[in-house]
């Protein structure tokens, strides 16, 4: 079983986010991790093929920073990666750069795997978007993986219920926190460098695509907060009726 | 037929999802203020004349319709489908509720008509020659804003950001979609569901929540809890401790690995204020938190605090809030 793993690497979103004078984000004060959601794809890839056999890919769009996060995450027990650099960071750009070297290199792939969302921008995109090229399957939000063969049962998370899916291999399934718990990668194969293989790859590609104009700024901070400090709880209770009333909240 | 805004529609076997009447009565009152065209897609099963009258009420003249039982099911096809409506119809602006299941298919549509999405908006200021869109980044900390100028794109809107304007009514002509054979890669089988023990409201839909943090100790005590939220008909969420502890569903639980919500009003209970945690519900409209410690993070992102015991603040605060709803009857 081929298993190839979307990573990406992001910004800690605990550490502090500062802004500068130009308004653009001081990368020097954040720390890069990889996107928790893909460390459960991960950990799931790995689990899969202890099981079954096979190999293990990480595919990544970064740039040279991004070898130290991926040569950590491979120690948990990846077979190799392919990073991909690229200054483009749009979600269409990304896909369509993962999509081409996934067909060139890895086209005989059985099962993608990736975290269903990014925790730093948000967005969601990228592994519906790469389905889409590569034209097979997506199952979006999996808390449950079962391989039988060319068959592969999901539980698909939803908000009233959940779906139990049956879907054909080659596919795209996308996980969510509760699949699994993800190892630590063991001390002797982080420090051992010599036999990671990761492939780097220039992108040469531009992007036709015409994009929005995009702006990031610090998120406004909410109005005082109104204290009650009071060890009597009915006059607690009280004091914030009334005030909630007096600002037309209530 | 041509359009400048085009919304898919949701709805509950035949019942509209609020999120998907706020977003139509928003762009109601858009194309009455400004002509802006309007046109909603509504698919799936159990659609009746009543649905289509209720879109219409909220300002809408336009429904292009397509009933088909197996789409609820297959985000493939569905992608599919609407990326050749939008071919025909040549809308600015695709609009999507933010739904696990708008999430299914939006990106795939957005890959098939070779466009930027955008997800989990929540602001939009809709003018003819450009559109200004607000959404957050990096766990909540800051906020992405993003100009639209002549360029098509797709959005999927947060629930409760975009509030319920009240627009003329409209008798909306319907149009059946023809839709030529779906290609079918892209699909997989449901075999089953399973429905989560109680039919609660999805959390990023409730109009209040009432969150709880591991200040609550026991179980039992869930019943306090609930008893509050019965009384100001909200629903109840938490942070990832108490859903590890096996509480609360983790399908409700807030913040940065859980749901980003956007609630009228929240009640915070016992909650330190991580960063983790505070990401997800920065956004809500007025937050009143409870927590006995008064240097509890939580308060900078309140706009009432209350210094004191969950166990005995809870059940006074029930009672005066079932006290002043029973005064506004
Ligand atoms: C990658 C990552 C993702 C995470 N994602 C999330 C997420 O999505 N959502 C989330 O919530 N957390 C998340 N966390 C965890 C987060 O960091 C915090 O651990 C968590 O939010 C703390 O939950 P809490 O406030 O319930 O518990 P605590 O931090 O233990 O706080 C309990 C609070 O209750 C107060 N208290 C205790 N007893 C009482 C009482 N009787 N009356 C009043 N107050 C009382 C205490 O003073 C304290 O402030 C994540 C962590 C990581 C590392």
């Amino acid at each position: 079983m081929k298993i190839l793993v979307l990573v990406k690497e992001i910004i800690d979103t605990n550490s502090k986010i500062v802004f500068n004078k130009q308004k653009k984000l001081d990368e020097s004060q954040v720390k890069w991790v990889v996107n928790l959601y893909d460390e459960y794809a991960l950990e799931e890839a790995i689990r899969i093929k202890e099981q079954f056999g096979g190999e293990v890919v990480i595919y990544s769009v970064g740039n040279d920073r991004t070898k130290d996060t991926l040569n950590y995450i491979m120690s948990m027990g990846a077979d190799r990666a392919v990073l991909i650099k690229s200054e483009l960071t749009d979600a269409k750009s990304v896909s369509e750069i993962l999509a081409k070297q996934i067909r060139e290199k890895d086209a005989d792939f059985d099962l993608i795997l990736a975290g269903w969302i990014g925790i730093d921008w948000n967005r969601g995109q990228v592994p519906g978007r790469v389905s889409s090229v590569l034209e097979v399957p997506f199952v979006n939000v999996v808390i449950d993986i079962d391989i039988n063969g060319k068959i592969v049962t999901c539980e698909k998370e939803g908000e009233s219920s959940n779906e139990i899916i049956d879907v054909q291999l080659p596919a795209l399934i996308t996980v969510q926190r509760g699949i699994n718990e993800p190892r630590y990668p063991s001390v002797l194969s982080i420090m051992d460098n010599t036999e990671k293989k990761i492939e780097i790859v220039d992108n040469i590609d531009q992007s036709t695509t015409k994009k929005a104009i995009i702006k990031i700024e610090p998120e406004k901070n909410r109005k005082k907060t109104y204290m009650i400090n009071e060890s009597d709880p009915e006059l607690a209770v009280k004091m914030l009726m009334k005030k909630m009333i007096a600002d037309k909240v209530m | 037929m041509s359009c400048d805004v085009l919304v898919i529609v949701e709805h509950n076997e035949g019942r509209l999802k609020n999120v998907s009447s706020e977003i139509l009565s928003f762009f109601g009152k858009i194309a009455t203020d400004n002509g802006v065209k309007v046109v909603a897609f509504i698919f799936g099963d159990h659609i009746s004349e009543k649905l289509y009258c209720d879109i219409g009420k909220l300002g809408i003249r336009e429904i292009v319709s397509h009933v088909n039982n197996e789409l609820d099911e297959q985000p493939g096809l569905v992608a599919g489908m609407i990326a050749d409506l939008a071919k025909k119809v040549k809308p600015k602006l695709i609009v999507m509720a933010n739904t696990v299941k708008s999430r299914d298919s939006a990106p795939m549509i957005a890959q098939k008509l070779d466009i930027e999405m955008f997800s989990d908006i929540l602001n939009i200021d809709y003018k003819k020659t450009v559109i200004n869109l607000a959404r957050l980044v990096y766990g909540g900390k800051a906020i992405e804003k993003i100009k639209l100028l002549n360029q098509q794109a797709l959005i999927t809107v947060r629930p409760n950001v975009l509030g319920n304007d009240e627009n003329e009514a409209f008798i909306p002509t319907i149009t059946k979609l023809k839709t030529n054979e779906l290609p079918r890669t892209q699909t997989y089988l449901t075999k089953a569901k399973i429905t989560k023990e109680k039919v609660q409201k999805p959390i990023n839909e409730a109009d209040v929540i009432i969150a709880i943090g591991r200040g609550l100790r026991r179980v039992e005590d869930l019943i306090m809890v609930n008893d509050l939220a019965r009384v100001v008909n909200g629903v109840i969420g938490s942070t990832r401790p108490v859903v590890d502890m096996g509480f609360v569903r983790r399908s409700h639980q807030i913040g940065q690995s859980g749901r980003s919500v956007s609630p009228r009003l929240a009640i915070l209970l016992g909650i330190s204020g991580q960063i983790q945690f505070v990401a997800g519900i920065s956004k809500a409209k007025t937050i009143i938190a409870v927590n006995k410690d008064s240097k509890a993070t939580i308060f900078k992102s309140a706009d009432y605090g209350i210094v004191g015991d969950i166990y005995s603040i809870v059940p006074i605060l029930t009672r005066e809030l079932k006290k002043l709803k029973l005064q506004n009857r």
